[in-house]
């Protein structure tokens, strides 16, 4: 009994939205994709960019830090 | 929809594919919108739930993960903002008169017969559900309507495994024992107005 009452529930008819609010949805949504897509390919080159220099500086630092440290160890 | 084709949709969405988007809206929306209408027994807070819903989709995109399953990722954020819905309007849970808006709907059977038949015991197990309690509602209508498994319900209920199986169980129990009574007061009126 009960799971045929489970299968009558899912074979109820299935609702839509009102066509315009299901229209209105979409392209909110794709406006929405656009955008994204859009600044993210614009933030592509100047990722290519900074990426690379903050790394280096970043690995920079760290030796500096190490030169120093053997430095005051008087290994240098 | 199976799985290789969810991953591969997944992957899209997060470059921004509106392709991607419209094969996944295509595929769910009608079952999104069932589950939301059927939990807010109103169109207008069910379209406006879709709506966010949707966008929450999109806005989310970049940071999906690239293994998402986007049937209970979309349920689960339905559910949140419906709850939030009532919390913010402290919606009366009695108020059913609204469901009637859901006919007519398109369906097709062989006989007028059998349709006003179908019809009758659709519009019993609409007003059914209408009157249970949402936490029954919800369990019900997202394995059967929404197409979940357990698993995933339970996951979209924040709840375990068990207690989905449980709460199943007593929605349905609740479904046919209120069935029981429409069809018992039904043949009481009938018995009052034949002779």
């Amino acid at each position: 009994m009960t799971d045929r009452l489970s299968q009558l529930v899912g074979h109820l008819p299935h609702a839509e939205p009102r066509r315009a609010r299901a229209d209105r949805i979409r392209s909110r949504c794709h406006e929405v994709l656009e955008r994204r897509h859009r600044q993210a390919a614009a933030s592509r080159p100047v990722r290519r960019i900074w990426e690379p220099v903050v790394a280096g500086l970043g690995g920079l630092y760290l030796l500096a830090a190490i030169v120093l440290a053997l430095e005051m160890y008087g290994v240098l | 929809m199976d799985r290789e084709t969810e991953l591969c949709l997944v992957e899209r969405l997060r470059d921004g594919d509106t392709a991607a988007f419209d094969a996944v809206y295509d595929e769910l929306n009608a079952r999104l919108f069932t589950f939301l209408l059927r939990l807010s027994r109103r169109r207008d807070v069910a379209e406006d739930l879709l709506e966010e819903t949707w966008l929450r989709l999109v806005r989310h995109a970049a940071r999906l993960r690239p293994d998402t399953r986007i049937a209970p990722w979309l349920f689960t954020v339905a559910r949140h903002l419906y709850v939030s819905y009532v919390r913010s309007r402290v919606l009366e849970d009695s108020a059913s008169a609204g469901l009637m808006t859901l006919w007519p709907f398109n369906i097709s059977h062989s006989s007028p017969f059998e349709a006003a038949a179908a019809s009758e015991l659709e519009r019993r197990i609409e007003r059914a559900l209408a009157s249970m309690p949402a936490s029954s509602r919800e369990v019900l209508l997202l394995v059967a309507v929404g197409g979940l498994d357990q698993a995933d319900a339970a996951d979209v209920c924040g709840i375990s495994l068990e207690a989905l199986r449980q709460r199943l169980s007593r929605a349905r129990a609740l479904l046919a024992r209120m069935l029981d009574e429409d069809v018992r007061s039904t043949t009481h009126v009938l018995g009052e107005v034949v002779p």
